[in-house]
């Protein structure tokens, strides 16, 4: 399971941030990122991608063969669903895809590994970016599988934020609902 | 258009054209017989759009399009209960059309090639109680949803006319429970794709009773979107009212387990259809 | 994956994937209930704006925009296509896909012009004008479909296309077919997001 995931706007602003915790723990002992700190956490990462992207040596971006860009498909059954089984929204049937999809993200970073957890970045043809940050105790958890999921959150974006006529494109999401389906994504990991 | 040889007898110039459209102001056109003759080709809109073509749509376009009307009115209004009036309007219009709508589609024998459902062409029986309605629900439910999904149009014979398949019109429904019925279980299939999940009798009020969604299609994509419900209900009250039903219609949300957006949609009818009810069991 | 193989086979596999996610992946509705909510909105519109067509266009045009803009994101979490190189590319996959995703149909792409960067789309069966007969007054001024207008306006600039959509003729106005035309302005380049090349 991610420990957090977070929604970038196209212009480097963050729109959303959940924390996931596998066990409680109280608020006082950890040294929790202030919103202020999530903020240039956000647009630092954005720049960073976008500068990353352009430190690509000319010999590897001129390379003949670039590095297969596929995601092989990773299924995200929920079983609670299956009786009876629960609609996904607009997506028919028990996965909201089921094949291998392209990376859009193809000289951006896609992640940063620090001794504790790895940052996964996925980003949409539209701009949009979803970050998921996991610990590296997990052994289950690699890239594949967190973009399979980012894709997902992607999916449930789609869903709960764009087809809310009270959200405003670009600006905060407040939405429970998506709060809520996301939740339960997440917990499937 | 096709080049026309013989001219009809007439010095109105619209006739040669008939994209002119349907003149409101001046109302329907006399013709001669050899003029209509000419026309071989009638208006769609009186012979094959009546037919139930089972053609879909996705969930997302109808959501989108509901949202940006949702979000229109909003714009245009400036008290939440303005919002919530006009939405009920664009719902009013289509209920009123329906009542008409599928009355007309489900007079359509089920002997014909279409194949109907008893629950179409016959009235369900008269429960009284709201015990008896509730238990009641659920058979009533699954023969119509096989039943509506049946009812297509076979395409290949598209330009005959819906009418020419109904030898009699079915019987209007004249009792609270018929119609509402009607509405749990015909209308909301056409309209959702599967009947209400629950029609309840109120125990409190003699007047109240309650069609209930587990999870509204249209809203299921708005958190807090019980206040654009208004719109099934505007539906609701359309039907009922131009059935001489007059009600009022007001959605609730009162949440289940599981079912987090449960809908209740509260229909009040007008006293003096109570009365009317009084008397016709006398 | 396909990048590689020749146009005409990424064409088909635009039309599969399309009928794929279409029959799979895609929950539908009643195609009634679609155009009776549109029916609802254009007649007040009408009523509103007290028979100015040429703002009820309008109107339908910016409502249809606000669902473009949103609407491309959905388009993209349901098919992950890659960026369409160019026009041609784009014309098949709003065919072929977006409009056999959202309404089950594909329009057929004609009347390119030589520079490729402008195209018609067909759409003589279209679900939000079923039912429908103009009144005469707005035969003359109304798109009654103007909304895909805005649609196709706004999910485009979404990625990065900024085109002129508009209608050059409706079978509601009488004509031998409705068709819509898309023109490419230019693609903004400095707005595509880094990290794609």
């Amino acid at each position: 399971m991610p420990q957090a995931v977070l929604v970038i706007n196209k212009s480097g602003g963050l729109i959303y941030h959940r924390d996931f915790e596998e066990v409680e723990v109280e608020v006082e002992d950890r040294n929790k990122p202030s919103s202020n700190d999530l903020l240039i956490l956000a647009s630092t990462l954005h720049s960073t991608f976008a500068i990353a992207s352009q430190l690509t040596p000319k010999a590897i971006q001129l390379q003949q063969q670039p590095l297969p860009n596929l995601v092989p498909y990773v299924p995200m059954i929920d079983p609670d669903n299956l009786v009876p089984r629960k609609k996904l929204g607009s997506f028919k049937g028990d996965d909201y895809f089921k094949e291998p999809f392209q990376n859009w993200n193809k000289s951006g970073i896609r992640s940063i590994k620090t001794d504790q957890f790895t940052v996964y970045i996925y980003q949409s043809l539209t701009g949009l970016k979803l970050v998921a940050m996991v610990s590296n105790r997990s052994d289950t958890i690699n890239e594949t599988v967190v973009n399979n999921l980012l894709r997902r959150i992607y999916c449930l974006y789609s869903d709960y934020v764009m087809k809310d006529p009270f959200y405003s494109l670009e600006m905060p999401i407040k939405s429970e609902l998506f709060d809520t389906k996301l939740r339960n994504l997440v917990k499937q990991l | 258009m096709s080049q026309r040889i013989i001219l009809p007898s007439t010095s109105d110039d619209r006739v040669f054209n008939n994209s002119d459209g349907y003149e409101y102001t001046i109302g329907p056109k006399q013709s001669l017989p050899n003029e209509a003759s000419s026309q071989p080709t009638p208006s769609r809109l009186y012979s094959e759009s009546l037919m139930f073509r089972k053609q879909e749509v996705s969930l997302s376009a109808v959501t989108f399009l509901f949202g940006e009307m949702i979000a229109h009115i909003h714009n245009t209004s400036k008290t939440a209960s303005e919002c919530e009036v006009k939405l009920n309007d664009y719902g009013f219009v289509i209920g009123s059309k329906l009542l008409e709508l599928l009355n007309l589609r489900a007079s359509v024998p089920s002997n014909t090639y279409l194949r109907s459902s008893n629950f179409l062409s016959s009235s369900t029986p008269t429960n009284t109680s709201a015990n008896a309605m509730h238990s009641g629900s659920n058979t009533t439910a699954s023969r119509t949803v096989s039943g509506v999904s049946d009812i297509y149009y076979n395409q290949e014979n598209s330009a005959e006319s819906l009418t020419t398949l109904i030898s009699s019109m079915r019987s209007r429904d004249l009792t609270i429970l018929d119609i509402l019925q009607f509405i749990h279980g015909t209308v909301w299939s056409y309209l959702f794709g599967h009947v209400s999940d629950d029609l309840v009798k109120s125990s409190e009020r003699e007047n109240e009773y309650m069609i209930v969604d587990n999870l509204p299609l249209l809203t299921q994509f708005i958190p807090n979107g019980v206040s654009c419900d208004f719109f099934v209900c505007g539906i609701i009250q359309g039907f009922l009212n131009n059935a001489e039903f007059p009600c009022s219609v007001t959605p609730h949300l009162m949440p289940l387990k599981g079912f987090d957006q449960r809908v209740i949609y509260l229909i009040q009818f007008d006293k003096h259809v109570l009365e009317r009810e009084g008397l016709r069991s006398e | 994956m396909s990048s590689k193989s020749s146009g005409s086979a990424q064409l088909r596999s635009l039309k599969i994937m399309g009928e794929d996610v279409w029959k799979n992946r895609t929950e539908k509705v009643n195609a009634e209930l679609f155009t009776l909510t549109y029916g609802s909105i254009v007649s007040q519109l009408c009523i509103d704006y007290q028979r100015d067509f040429q703002k009820v266009n309008k109107q339908l045009f910016s409502m249809g925009y606000n669902i473009g803009v949103r609407l491309i994101e959905d388009f993209l979490a349901k098919t992950a296509l890659p960026r369409c190189e160019n026009m041609v590319k784009t014309s098949e996959a709003i065919s072929k896909c977006a409009f056999k995703i959202f309404l089950n149909m594909t329009p057929q792409v004609t009347n390119f012009s030589p520079e490729k960067d402008a195209f018609s789309l067909i759409i003589d069966e279209n679900p939000l004008s079923d039912f429908v007969e103009l009144p005469m007054d707005a035969m003359k001024q109304l798109w009654y479909s103007n909304i895909l207008c805005g649609v196709l306006k706004g999910a485009l600039q979404m990625v990065q296309l900024e085109c002129d959509v508009w209608f050059i003729s409706d079978v509601l106005k009488g004509d031998a077919h409705t068709e819509l035309r898309i023109k490419l302005n230019k693609v903004l380049k400095d707005e595509i997001p880094i990290g794609e090349d």
